[in-house]
């Protein structure tokens, strides 16, 4: 029995070896295991690097930056725990929840769950008015007047870009983060990720 | 039908239940400067890393929001398992509504809605690592106790699929299915070495190393090793001046060695693993002789596999795989006084390939078709006594198995989906068991969800039951497959302020179940398909995400099965169980605490007795990055040192085995 299990074990050791050797020859661009609530909420934390905010607002150094969540759902949890004890540069990040009606006076970016049109042009209204970089879920959530949407596409995530949305609301959007968009739009139209 | 008074108690200690959560979440809101969370996800993933990952969900074959699987699912993550202090899988399902572990001192078996056959060895629930079966091949069975593939520690996390699910997977899932998913080099980013100390003389070590090179070649490398002396244990049954008064000492001893290597470079994903277990059998189980210490079993299993997937246009994909598994088990049995032990072998070996394809018809349709091929080439079981050497059973054998099946979804409306599958089975013994399965959901808003599901689900008869043969047992070439029909009713809902609410219904009828019987002709086991279970029950939780690291969970099971031929009640089936989890930060500490508790009502068990209602209490502190580069955890398990047993198989003189009670366990891991 102990002899058998030995050479069981060498032989998968064998396997492994050589499965390995093949593996190193091959291109690459995938990794699996992590859930799409969690995913993108990273991406929320990493787009907040990829926008300037104009200069003049509020933005004392070391101030913190401030992110609400309007609405529920798992992206939503996961935006927030995921944010809770994260910074941008030396600015910690400040996450707290909001209604759909609240003021965002004071607020740089707001991640956004909320399927009533007339509740999220209330939304989008306050956020132009106040800089606020606006960051959704779907298709319909970029068409509809925000900044960033969030989707999946092949089992990836992906988002779409409003330039014109972020234009509105005095945001710069780097052209490292264009680059990635699946799609941007602006008030020229549509176009394709660039080249 | 009547409530009894039992029922009303665990009805009101769910509300207590709730009332404590709500109040002590209501404390926990004040405002605080929000603490320092555990590390949950790797924090340095830029764009380019993350518009690689690809997301996955065991449910359906391919990745989907979890409100969107045909089946109510649970995950727990990594965190989870960190800041409870989840020391093993079964740790983990013991918190689950529905979900429920026995343990005869020896396995862990889990219970799922009302139903636990220790001695099926958990092969009524198929378990996945990272999508790769873990159930062997001569007994179908898999493990959630320290026996289980992978260390606790590398699990990122665990989907739990309720229902029957072999119009995806074929034979075993039949309660459930359990996808384990490991973490990965990028999601480690350097080594972490972890020792552990714990009751009963436990002491353990893992030494982990992963990271995504500069070629986009992510790779984890683990090993695990653990040593523990065990208990001494008393056991009325065997209270005689010949049997050490009842006491087993020395003889409760585990030790065992996990390793896991995963690699993943662009459509290619390579995972390998082994482990290997020995526990010695204080129980003086199987007729063998009390507190010796030559009694032990050793299990092993080893698995690798290889796989390709591509995305492909228009929302389809195409992936294989390649695995092979080894699966080898050692039973020592001391029956004589001299000499060495009876030897009870097993050995499994097998090969297989799977095909996945998934294309999108339209904007509606969404088709997935899949082929499996198993080639289990080595079945062996034997026992003998080596000396003088009788040999008792030598049964050889081999076998394929092949699978194909189809699952449509279609968009009916756009807040309502229909999938719809079937698969197909071959086996060379028992002909082809066709599965289907059906799901409505219909999602009203982006906060509700309801799905319908009804679908049915086979067991395969495993070489064991067929064809095990030795001086207690006898084979039975007759038997077939087992069946289970299941309907369910499940309603999501997010209901503001960071809680989630959900409630399920089910309904289960299982024909042909095989189970093993005495036959009074001659006085040996056989495994016979003769009974017919009715189940039916509900399910209600609620998750609670306050922010701030402030989590809770509740839940409340309910089920009533029984043999509608002989209207009894089943054995190992508790009719109420409520779960409480609640975790919150330590303030100005960056600690997080947290509690678990759980109840489970009354259980019958096979010999008649009554294994009584409990509730067990575990305390987890876990402080993440203390000094920089190292997490300290400390738990403790059934804190109020609660006396408790379960109900165990046959083969035992006892009917019900004690459980633990308090004990604890610290961990230190250093990342590097």
């Amino acid at each position: 029995m102990a002899e058998a299990s030995v050479s069981g074990r060498r032989s998968i050791t064998k396997l492994l070896l050589v499965l390995a050797t093949l593996l190193s020859g091959v291109r690459a661009d995938a990794q699996t295991g992590m859930g799409e609530s969690q995913v993108k909420a990273m991406f929320v934390y990493n787009f907040l690097k990829f926008v300037e905010w104009p200069v003049a607002t509020r933005f004392a150094a070391r101030d913190p930056f401030v992110v609400v969540i309007i609405g529920d759902g798992a992206t939503a949890d996961a935006t927030e725990h995921f944010l809770e004890s994260k910074a941008i540069g030396d600015r910690p990040l400040s996450v707290r929840r909001a209604r759909w009606d609240q003021s965002l006076e004071g607020v740089h970016a707001a991640f956004v769950v909320e399927q009533d049109a007339k509740k999220l042009h209330r939304i989008f209204g306050a956020a132009a008015a106040a800089r606020v970089l606006t960051i959704g879920e779907g298709e319909s959530f970029t068409t509809s007047g925000g900044v960033i949407g969030l989707l999946v596409e092949d089992r990836k995530v992906r988002f779409d870009v409003d330039t014109s949305a972020a234009q509105h609301a005095g945001l710069r959007v780097s052209s490292k983060l264009l680059a990635l968009t699946r799609t941007v739009r602006s008030s020229t139209g549509r176009s394709g990720p660039p080249q | 039908m009547t409530i009894p008074n039992r029922q009303w108690r665990a009805v009101s200690a769910f509300l207590i239940g709730a009332v404590l959560i709500s109040a002590s979440l209501a404390v926990a809101q004040r405002p605080t400067p929000p603490p320092a969370k555990a590390v949950v996800y790797p924090s340095t993933m830029d764009l380019e890393q993350l518009m690689k990952i690809e997301i996955v969900v065991a449910g359906s074959k391919r990745a989907q929001q979890s409100r969107d699987v045909p089946s109510f699912v649970s995950v727990v993550t990594a965190a989870e398992i960190k800041e409870h202090g989840y020391r093993t899988l079964a740790d983990v399902l013991r918190t689950l509504p529905g979900f429920y572990v026995s343990n005869d001192r020896n396995y862990s078996y889990i219970g799922v809605r009302g139903f636990s056959r220790a001695g099926d060895w958990n092969s009524r629930i198929l378990l996945l690592l990272n999508g790769l079966r873990t159930n062997e091949s001569v007994y179908d069975l898999t493990y959630i106790g320290e026996e289980f593939s992978v260390d606790a520690d590398l699990i990122d996390r665990v989907e739990v699929i309720r229902g029957p699910s072999s119009a995806l997977y074929g034979s075993n899932a039949f309660f459930a299915v359990i996808n384990v998913v490991t973490r990965t080099g990028t999601s480690l980013a350097g080594g972490e070495i972890a020792t552990t100390a714990a009751s009963f003389g436990t002491y353990s070590g893992r030494a982990s190393y992963g990271r995504t090179f500069a070629n986009n070649l992510d790779v984890l490398a683990s090993a695990t090793y653990s040593d523990g002396s065990g208990r001494d244990l008393y056991y009325p049954e065997f209270d005689a001046p010949l049997t050490n008064n009842g006491v087993a000492k020395g003889v409760d001893h585990e030790s065992f060695h996990k390793i896991l290597v995963t690699a993943s470079k662009g459509d290619f994903s390579f995972q390998a693993n082994t482990v290997s277990r020995e526990k010695g059998l204080p129980t003086g189980s199987f007729g063998t002789i009390f507190n010796d210490k030559r009694t032990r079993t050793t299990d092993g299993l080893s698995l690798a596999s290889l796989r390709y997937e591509r995305a492909l246009s228009n929302g389809g994909s195409f992936s294989t795989r390649l695995h092979a598994g080894r699966y080898a088990y050692l039973g020592e049995y001391a029956y004589y006084p001299d000499g060495p032990p009876n030897q009870d072998v097993a050995l499994g070996e097998w090969w297989g390939v799977d095909l996945d394809a998934a294309h999108q018809f339209g904007s509606r349709q969404f088709l997935t078709f899949g082929a499996e091929y198993r080639d289990n080439f080595k079945q062996v079981m034997t026992n003998f006594d080596p000396e003088p050497y009788v040999l008792y059973s030598d049964h050889q054998d081999n076998h394929t198995r092949w699978g194909v099946f189809a699952q449509d979804e279609i968009k009916l409306a756009d807040p309502l989906m229909l999938y719809a599958g079937l698969r197909v089975d071959r086996y060379q013994e028992f002909g082809s068991p066709i599965t289907p399965r059906a799901a409505l959901i219909y999602t009203p808003g982006p906060a509700t969800t309801f799905k319908l599901l009804a679908g049915r689900a086979f067991r395969a008869p495993n070489e064991y039951e067929v064809h095990y043969a030795t001086f207690q047992y006898k084979a039975n070439p007759l038997l077939k497959p087992e069946h289970i029909e299941t309907l369910e009713f499940i309603a999501q809902r997010f209901i503001g302020g960071g809680v989630q609410v959900s409630a399920a219904a089910f309904r289960n009828r299982i024909t042909d179940l095989t189970n093993q019987y005495l036959d009074p002709a001659d006085g040996l086991y056989v495994f016979e398909n003769r009974d017919e279970i009715s189940s039916q029950g509900l399910e209600l939780g609620m998750d609670v995400n306050r922010g701030h690291g402030v989590t809770g969970q509740l839940s409340y099971s309910l089920q009533l099965s029984d043999d509608p031929i002989t209207d009894i009640a089943l054995t190992n089936s508790p009719t109420h169980m409520v779960k409480g989890q609640l975790q919150f930060p330590i303030p100005r500490s960056g600690a997080t605490a947290s509690i678990d508790a759980q109840y489970m009502s009354a259980r019958t068990t096979l010999g008649g007795n009554v294994a009584a209602g409990h509730t067990l209490t575990n305390l987890s502190l876990f402080a993440p990055r203390a000094f920089g580069r190292f997490d300290f955890s400390a738990s403790l398990y059934n804190a109020f040192n609660v006396k408790y047993g379960d109900p165990v198989p046959d083969g035992f003189s006892q009917d019900i085995i004690q459980q633990d009670g308090r004990s604890f366990r610290v961990r230190t891991t250093l990342h590097y």
